[in-house]
């Protein structure tokens, strides 16, 4: 699947990305990595469709993501954010939470719920989504090595075919991804 | 409650010694003369069905006007072109003083839904400007979420626009809630429908029974406060908070606490907006 043809992008005339390339098989994954500002963000938006490339293409596919920051529903409680996005039984999402966080973690508004917490919810969220793209970007900030050592496991457990892009500034344990440097 | 009893005692001391003080039940009662007034108007089939048939007539003016803005102020957030093609009818609905309305409902209608009318030309503006600043508050960066997750409409509305919206729901609705009694009972004193506050009031005018027109003004402060809790109840189980407010463009200010209630074009609420990175 070719996913990036050439493209470029610049902000306000300084240039983040140029003529950037990306494929990878179904199944296949791709770790993104560079210094902090190299672009790793917006190549992940245009991935997802979120930004325009000023050259090249961008090939449109469907995609679940985790974003830079959590962007879940402040008011309700993770439950109710994963199923606002996804087509699965309450059930079903109860129990793939419950891989990641504790049973008192799910009754509350996640705006309660500590940083680390938050974003394994909008892990699952984004693992229980549909799509041909699973898009991440830094899920395992704010996690420590065990906790993120589970939330790896969960997302390749639930890739389920679909192409998984991550950007990461630690590697660690992320040898089975094919690395796309910036 | 108990911190506002102490000083609602105090105020009504304060009105007491007026009265006495200026000694003349014409110019000035005190709240016993008051209270005794509105005693005995309590005890007439006429005042209850004067009561009913006002508040029946504002509070369906208030709900219209009220159904006519958020229905009228989606249809704007949805379609540029809509609310350009409303901005103008909006606009004169804000500037028209309520005595114009007045007259031209009695001209148009007569008087028997005078009060209906009025209140919901009242208060539609005002729920118009506050619903469509509160979807267009909505964060930028959880639509970008329900873009990417393609959520269906009615887990946007629910997850994405009725959280926002409440608060300023809630700002519009209490400011609502006093206009509308205001600009109804105003507009009754004027159209003089049979069996209405605003006829009762006017009655005590005419024979100058000062303590009459007080006891009537109690009776719509307490109904406008009891609509205005019922509504706000209705809409948000009481939890959310109301935002900040701007002024519009007479300079009135639509607040959680009406302290600069006023008729004309309210803003409710921050712009709690963010920017993608």
């Amino acid at each position: 699947m070719i996913l990036l043809e050439q493209v470029s992008k610049s902000y306000g005339g300084l240039k983040v990305l140029s003529g950037v390339s990306l494929s990878a098989e179904p199944g296949g994954r791709v770790l993104v990595t560079g210094r902090s500002g190299a672009g790793k963000t917006t190549l992940l938006r245009l991935l997802l469709g979120l930004e325009e490339p000023d050259a090249g293409t961008v090939h449109p596919f469907t995609a679940a993501a985790v974003f830079q920051e959590d962007r879940l529903f402040e008011e309700f409680d993770a439950v109710r954010n994963v199923r606002a996005c996804v087509q699965e039984t309450e059930e079903h999402i109860r129990e793939a939470l419950l891989s990641l966080l504790p049973e008192e973690a799910l009754s509350k508004p996640v705006s309660g719920l500590s940083g680390g917490m938050r974003r394994r919810v909008s892990v699952v969220r984004a693992c229980l989504a549909g799509g041909e793209l699973l898009i991440m970007d830094e899920p395992f900030a704010g996690l420590d090595a065990e906790t993120r050592e589970n939330t790896l496991a969960f997302i390749l457990a639930r890739q389920n075919g679909r192409v998984l892009v991550i950007s990461a500034h630690d590697t660690e344990g992320l040898s089975s991804f094919s690395e796309y440097r910036l | 409650m108990k911190r506002v009893l102490p000083a609602a005692a105090f105020w009504l001391l304060v009105w007491q010694l007026a009265a006495m003080a200026v000694s003349n039940t014409i110019l000035l009662v005190g709240p016993l003369e008051t209270a005794a007034a509105l005693l005995r108007m309590a005890g007439t089939a006429e005042f209850w069905a004067s009561v009913a048939g006002s508040m029946l007539r504002i509070v369906g003016g208030l709900l219209a006007g009220t159904a006519a803005g958020i229905l009228l102020a989606s249809v704007s957030f949805a379609s540029p072109r809509a609310e350009l093609v409303l901005s103008p009818f909006v606009a004169v609905m804000k500037a028209v003083p309520v005595a114009s309305f007045v007259i031209l409902i009695l001209i148009w209608a007569g008087n028997g839904m005078l009060s209906f009318f009025v209140t919901s030309m009242v208060v539609f503006p005002v729920l118009y400007v506050n619903t469509l600043n509160g979807l267009r508050s909505t964060d930028k960066k959880l639509l970008e979420v329900a873009r990417v997750f393609r959520m269906r409409p009615s887990a946007r509305v629910r997850y994405l626009y009725l959280p926002q919206l409440v608060p300023f729901l809630k700002a519009g609705l209490a400011l609502a809630a006093g206009m509308s009694f205001k600009s109804g009972v105003a507009a009754e004193v004027i159209g003089q429908p049979l069996l209405s506050i605003g006829n009762g009031l006017y009655r005590a005018k005419i024979w100058l029974e000062t303590a009459d027109v007080f006891a009537w003004t109690a009776v719509v402060i307490f109904i406008s406060w009891l609509i205005e809790r019922l509504i706000l109840k209705a809409v948000a189980g009481g939890k959310a908070q109301a935002p900040g407010t701007h002024a519009g463009p007479d300079g009135t200010h639509a607040g959680p606490d009406r302290s600069h209630a006023g008729p004309g074009g309210t803003h409710a609420g921050p712009d709690s907006g963010k920017e993608a990175p």
